[in-house]
Formats: C-alpha cells, structure tokens, sequence
C-alpha cells in the first residue's frame, strides 16, 4: 500500500476502532443492571467518543488554541445552561 | 494533474480579502468550527429539555423510552461513526495529494450517510406502527412518557435534516472533485464540511445513550 | 503616529473613485463589498424601525384614555406584540453590529472586507426573509402573545399567527449567527500588521465580545421558537401541562437566550460610545484594559441571570436566589464602563458636537436604566414591580436612552466617513438634545406608575393613573418628532451637503486614514500598526495648541 495511505489510514482507523469498542461497551452495559450507575457510564463513554472524534478527527490537537477555545468556551456556557436549569428543577418543593 | 496546472487551479479557490490560500483555509476552519460551537447550542436546548423532564418524571420517560428500538439505533451509531471515519480519510488524504483515494472516501461517506438515514426510515416507520407518533396516534402509558417521544422526533428529526444537509454539501464536494473543478488539496471547503459532519455525528453520539440505552437493564 | 491628530481639510475624492460607484441595482443587490452591505442593512432596520414605531404610536394614542376606546382589546395585544418583535429582533439586534459594524469593522482592523464576504451578503438575504415572513404575519393579523410567546397561551390558545411570526424570527437569528462567525473570523485573522489584541478600538472589542453572544445564545431561541411552532402545528406536547409538560420550562428556555440579547443590544452602543467620548474629548480611554475585561465580563456574566425574568414564574426560591446574586454581578461591569467613561472625560478639553450630545445622553441614561436593573434583581422588590410599567420604563431607559441614542451618536459621527458628507451642525445638536428630553418626558412617568402599580400590557387602566399615561403620550409624539428630524436633514446631506474631508473629526482609528468616502479595497496601501488606540497626544506632552475655543479658567467668572 502506498505510504501516504498507511500514514493517512493508520491513526483515523485506530480512532475508528476505540469508537467502535466504546459503542461496543456501552450497549452492553446498558443491559446489565447497574442502577443509576447505568446512566453515567453511557454518557461518560458518549464523552469519551466525543472526545475521540474531536481530537482525532476535528484537530483539536493543533498547535494554535483558536480551535480549542472555540470547543472550550462552547462547552462552559452548554454546561451553565444545563446546571442552572436544573438547579431550578431539582431544588423545587413537593408540588414543584 | 500537471504541476503547472496546480497553481491556477489553486488561485481560483482564493477569494477576497484572502492573500494566501493557507490562510484562508485556516479561516474557514475556525469559522466552521465557531458556527460549530452555535450548532451544538442548539441542540442543546433539546438536550436541556430531555434532562429536565428525565428529572422530573423519571418512571414515565423511561418507560417511554423502553419502546426505542435498540437495534436500528445501535446499527444507526456504528454506521454514522464509520461515516465519520470515512469523511477524515477523504480529508486527510486530499491534504496528502491522494486524489483518487479521498474520492472514494467522499463517495463512501456519501452512502454510509444514505444508509443512515435509509434505516432511520425504517425505524420511523415501525415507530408509528407501534403507536408512537406523537400528534397522531400516540397512545402509550404512563401519559408524561410522550415527553420521550416528543424530544425523540424532534430530536431524531432535526438530526436527519441536518446528516441530509451534509450529505449534499459532501456530494457536491465529489461532484465538482471529480470534474476536477475543485482542488481537492487545497480548497477550504473540504475541511470545513468535514468538521460539519463530525460534528453531526458527534450530536448523534450523545443523542445514542439518551434515546436507546434507557430502561434495558430492568 | 507621534504627532497629535489634527482635523484635515476638505480633498475632496471623486466618487467613481470610492465604494459608492456603479449604481446598478444590481451591483447593490448582489454585492460583496462590506460597505454596500451595510448601507443594504441601514435601508431594512428603517423600515423596521418604522413599522416598530408605527405599532407604537397607536397604542400609545390608545393609553391617552383610561377607556380602551381608541383600540380592541385584541389590536392593543397585537399590536404591543409586534412592536415588541420588530423592535427586539428587526431593529436593535441587527442595528449597530450590521449597520456601522459591518462598514467600520475591517477599515478600523485595516482590512480589505470580513473573513467570508459571501457569507455577508447571504446574512443580509437571510434577515430580509426573515423580515419578509414577519412582515406578512402583521398583514395577515398579527401575532397576539407578546414578543416573549410565552406558553401555553402561544401554543395553544392564541388565535393569532404564531408559528409564522416564530418562522421569521427564526431566520433572522440565522442571520445573526452568520453576521457573528464572519466578524469572529474577521478579528481574528484580519488584522493589519502591528493591530494586536490590546491595540484595538473598544468599538471592535465591543463587536467581538457582542458576536461572540450571538452565536452562542442564538441558536437557543432558534431552537425554542422551533419547539413552539411544532408544538402548536404538528400537536407535539413539549410544554403542554395536562400532558406533564412544563412552562416554565419554556421560559428557562426563552430567557436562556433572551437575557443575552439585551446586551447584544448593549455592547455595541457601550463600543461606539467610547469612540465618540474619547474623540471629543481629545483623550485616550481612561483604562483600556478594564474597559476590554467590562466587556467580556458583561458577555460572559450575562449567560447567568436569565431567570432573573422568571421570579414570579413558579422557579424554586433557591434558584431565584442564585439568579438574584449573579444579576447583582453582571451590573458591576457595566458600572466599570461608566465610571470609566466619565474619567474619561475628565481634564479633556470637551466639545459637544452631536454625536457628543447623544453619546452623553447615553451615559447618563444608560446609568439610569441599569440602576433600575438592580432594583429589579432583588427578588423583594421585583415581586412589586414585576409586570408593571416599571420594567417597561426600566429597559426603555436602556434600549431606546442607551442603545438607539448610541445608534444615532455613531450614526452621525461615522455619517461622513459612510457618505462623504457632512451634516448640518445645528439642526443635529437639536435633535439630539430634544430627543434626550422627550425621551426622559416619555419614560421617567412610566418609572413612577410602575411602581404605583400600573401594570403593563394593559389597555384599560383606572383614572389615577391617566396623568402619566397622558405625559408619556405627549412625550412620545415629539420624541417621534426627534426621530423623524434626522432622517430630513441626513438625507438632504447626501445630495446638498458639504463635501467630507477624510478626518472631520480629528479623530485616531484606521478608519480615518483612508478617504470619505472609502475606495472598494478599504486603503489605498497596506498599513502597519505602531500604536495603540485613542493617541490623541503623544506620551507626557500636553495637547498642541489648535483653532479650538480656549476653556475659561477655574473659577473665574467673565
């Protein structure tokens, strides 16, 4: 195979198979009963995907932080809105 | 494609105010990646949604939930992740001067995309077979599981306009690549429609556990 | 530059010369130049501003009488609705940022245009169809809810177009978003050799830090405007209770966007403002840095306090708590920009041409709307006031007395720069000193029955509170007078005005470097930065001797 193929293929199908192991693991888990437990593994193993995909695939890892804080700020104020919602949500009294 | 062919070709992929090529796919990267960054706050206000209702009534939404279908969305996440996989070859590998390689890689995230949504068809049609199509003929009990089904069309729904969306944008990358109209290599277009795409799958990768993987275990 | 920034005199540039040349509609209609672009933004938000206008001035002839006896109860909720629409979304949003933002932006970076030129142009395509479905759901009859569609009166009950006025405002935020990657692009990657981040003028850190809202709260409306019309067209039951759906869930989601807009509407005034401050008062900002760090603490700060609107709404006490604290924070920022401005001015040597006027008017105004915002923060007191004429006077204070002061006060001091012309002096410092009167006579009643109990929304009111509602009335028909004025005597410019020299003003900024107007590519050749913004005098010389009137000394009396 021609070398800038192997260098092109390798890294992305290595990615490509942690992805799939991931998926692997996560629907599998969701069938043995864990509880509550059951929910976060699944969005922790999402996470970790996200996170494959991100850095492999969208060069996350580039030099230069303009794509990171894209990514970073992104996230913060996805992670605000989801906190102080709830925050209204499960502080609520009995008939909340 | 002759050296001497190259640097006109890759003139007419520059545009006003851009004075180097490199620069300007940098731009478009960033700017994808910003219009990325607004794309994923708007499903956020689905996900938001989801999670306040999974909070406030949590036995109806996953009884809901048990009715999804496991296998058609599993099947659905492997087909999109090797979607995804295809679209950074075809990428990467024009970047690289394979030509013909990121060809068939766009062509093959072309059909992997078609086959997402061929069986997100077949799911949405066993879907209102079994009762669940909200606005029609929902009749599930618990009454507040039809919370889950409305964050499941619409969600599901949006996220099918959107793999279509990049299903265009990715054909008419192959298109105008193959009429040679396009330089692969050096065009800021490819980059940003794939960032597009990973971005499409990366929703779907959260949408997975929220939809499918509720209420197996018990 | 070392030396002091001098006005030039009149050299006048001929106009095939400049970006106004070849008047093909086409070339207008299909173009790419930044410039043209907004000039096509500045032509759709007067319309809009007068279909807003309109809307208001019908139910204010209505809140004359204690009686609804001018209006039915269903026009005055239709109307007050699309005032609301118009205004929010098709007017103050877009205003400063499309407007003077898109003609500024790459000539005070010293670029030839944005980052995506097309991409510019399909914005502005993008809000006309917007513009287009909003405008013929008033035709058709309007939308009835408010412009806050709050549920389930929207999804349910409302026999109005909802659906189709959530339709344009959704492509409008397209716009929005689009607008904001290409000045986020723009700043990042298009500026001139030497522009670092710390050199920029404050109005192009106002257009970062505003666009960097936009494309983060955006997409959230976008997303609930969506949810909404689903619901009512297709029967989804997001947020129908008898189903277990919630509200106030609708709120969380409407306000998560909703809060942010108001300062999308505020840091572009707040950049134009330390423009025209620091021009006519011939110094340098007082604290740059802070003035950068207030803005993008405004921006960030300003994601947090959304359920400051949803006190009353059925939210838990200890969120509202939370809510109350963080808006207490997202004043101390803005208070900073204030403080800062005034120091600004301090041991200047002031003029007050009309820009001044209106960017002063801003200041005190603005002071104003935001001190009242801190009575709304405390929950105690919002539960009075929630819904009453106070939170009406409250943000009208900031976005009519701040914002589209600040419109007007860039408007007229980029106006020559934008035109080539100058405008008539006089009549300008009178509109804008009786549109800050007729504005305080319009809005200072409302504070005061407010807090008296008037509520809002209401056509039908007990008499006591008529001797308000008459002065606000008739403050408001000469504040549509104040408005109408600039439009005569900016238009009668463009034909007989003065010609424009290239820095009227004296005036730092990239912008003025080049001629009035502009050339299609911005600058005649490539600039190189040395210095930072606002170097109205050299370090450690104090200014040079001008044709200026000299300051009566310190207490002394001629």
């Amino acid at each position: 195979m021609d070398k800038r193929v192997k260098e092109v293929l390798l890294p992305n199908l290595g990615a490509w198979v942690v992805l799939m192991v991931l998926l692997g693991i996560t629907a599998g888990s969701a069938f043995i009963p864990l509880g509550s437990f059951n929910t976060v593994i699944n969005f922790a193993i999402a996470a970790l995907k996200g996170l494959t995909v991100a850095i492999v695939f969208m060069s996350l890892k580039r030099p230069d932080p303009l794509l990171r804080l894209a990514a970073i700020t992104a996230f913060v104020f996805l992670l605000t809105f989801f906190a102080l919602t709830l925050a209204d949500y499960l502080t609520r009294g009995p008939t909340g | 494609m002759s050296d001497a062919a190259r640097p006109l070709l890759a003139m007419e992929a520059l545009r006003e105010p851009w004075e180097e090529l490199e620069r300007q796919r940098e731009a478009a990267s960033f700017g994808m990646w910003v219009f990325l960054a607004s794309e994923l706050l708007f499903f956020s206000g689905l996900f938001v949604s989801y999670a306040v209702y999974r909070a406030i009534f949590p036995e109806a939404m996953i009884a809901g939930a048990r009715h999804a279908d496991f296998f058609y969305g599993t099947l659905n996440t492997a087909i999109l992740m090797t979607s995804s996989l295809t679209m950074v070859l075809a990428s990467r590998g024009a970047e690289a001067g394979l030509r013909r390689f990121a060809l068939w890689c766009l062509a093959a995230t072309i059909l992997l995309g078609l086959g997402f949504v061929v069986v997100k068809g077949f799911e949405y049609a066993k879907d209102i077979e079994d009762h669940l199509l909200v606005g029609y003929n929902y009749d599930l009990k618990p009454p507040e599981s039809v919370l889950f089904w409305c964050f499941y069309w619409v969600s599901t729904g949006l996220h099918a306009v959107h793999v279509s969306i990049g299903i265009a944008l990715i054909a008419q990358l192959l298109i105008q690549g193959l009429r040679s109209a396009l330089p692969l290599q050096t065009t800021p277009q490819l980059g940003a429609t794939a960032l597009y795409w990973h971005l499409v799958d990366t929703i779907w990768i959260f949408l997975y556990p929220c939809i499918y993987l509720v209420g197996r275990a018990s | 530059m070392t030396e002091s920034v001098m006005a030039t005199g009149p050299r006048v540039r001929p106009l095939k010369d400049t970006y106004l040349n070849k008047g093909t509609v086409a070339s207008w209609l299909l173009t790419t130049d930044h410039k043209r672009i907004a000039i096509l933004y500045m032509a759709s938000i007067t319309f809009f501003f007068f279909i807003g206008g309109a809307a208001a001035t019908l139910f204010r002839i209505e809140l004359f009488t204690p009686q609804g006896d001018f209006l039915s109860d269903d026009a005055y909720n239709r109307l007050f609705t699309i005032h609301g629409v118009v205004m929010v979304w098709f007017f103050l949003i877009p205003a400063i940022p499309t407007t003077l933002g898109n003609f500024i932006l790459p000539l005070a970076i010293g670029a030839k245009d944005v980052a995506f030129p097309r991409l510019n142009l399909f914005s502005w395509y993008l809000n006309i169809t917007g513009g287009v479905l909003t405008t013929l759901t008033i035709l058709l009859g309007g939308v009835d809810t408010g412009w806050t569609f709050y549920t389930p009166y929207s999804t349910l009950f409302s026999n109005s177009y909802v659906a189709l006025a959530a339709a344009g405002v959704f492509v409008t935020g397209f716009s929005t978003i689009a607008t904001a990657v290409n000045f986020i692009t723009t700043i990042h990657m298009l500026r001139a050799p030497g522009m670092t981040w710390f050199r920029l003028p404050l109005f192009v850190w106002s257009l970062y830090t505003v666009s960097i809202i936009m494309v983060l709260a955006t997409p959230v409306l976008a997303m609930v405007l969506l949810l909404i019309a689903v619901e009512r067209v297709l029967g989804v039951p997001i947020f129908e209770p008898t189903r277990g759906g919630d509200p106030i869930l609708f709120q969380h989601l409407f306000w998560f966007y909703s809060h942010p807009a108001v300062y999308i509407m505020l840091l572009p005034p707040m950049g134009v403002v330390s423009e025209i401050i620091t021009c006519f008062a011939r110094r340098r900002v007082f604290g740059y840095a802070a003035m950068v760090w207030a803005l993008a603490g405004i921006a960030v700060i300003s994601f947090f306090v959304w359920g400051h609107h949803m006190f009353v709404a059925g939210i838990s006490p200890y969120s509202a708590l939370v809510f109350s604290f963080l808006s207490y924070m997202v004043a101390v920022p803005s208070a900073i920009k204030v403080f800062n401005w005034t120091a600004t001015m301090y041991r200047g040597q002031i003029t007050f041409e009309a820009s001044m006027i209106y960017a002063l008017g801003f200041v005190g105004l603005f002071t104003m709307g935001g001190l009242t915002g801190l009575f709304l923060a405390s929950i105690p007191i919002d539960i009075h006031v929630t819904d009453t004429y106070f939170v009406v006077a409250h943000f009208h204070y900031i976005m009519v007395g701040g914002s589209v002061s600040a419109f007007f006060g860039g408007l007229h001091y980029w106006w020559p720069k934008i035109t080539g012309r100058m405008y008539p002096e006089a009549w300008a410092r009178f509109a804008a000193i009786l549109m800050f009167f007729c504005f305080n006579f319009t809005f200072f009643p409302q504070f005061i029955m407010g807090y008296l109990g008037m509520p809002r929304r209401y056509h039908v009111y007990p008499p006591e509170f008529q001797v308000y509602h008459v002065m606000s009335s008739a403050g408001a028909s000469v504040l549509a007078a104040a408005y109408l004025l600039p439009m005569f005597y900016l238009g009668r410019s463009l034909l007989w005005g003065e010609k424009a020299p290239d820095n009227p003003w004296g005036a730092t900024g990239l912008e003025w470097q080049t001629t009035s107007p502009p050339p299609r590519d911005n600058f005649a050749r490539p600039l190189r930065v040395d210095d930072g913004p606002y170097c109205y005098h050299p370090e450690e010389t104090g200014p040079e001797a001008e044709p200026r009137e000299p300051h009566r000394p310190q207490g002394t009396y001629v």
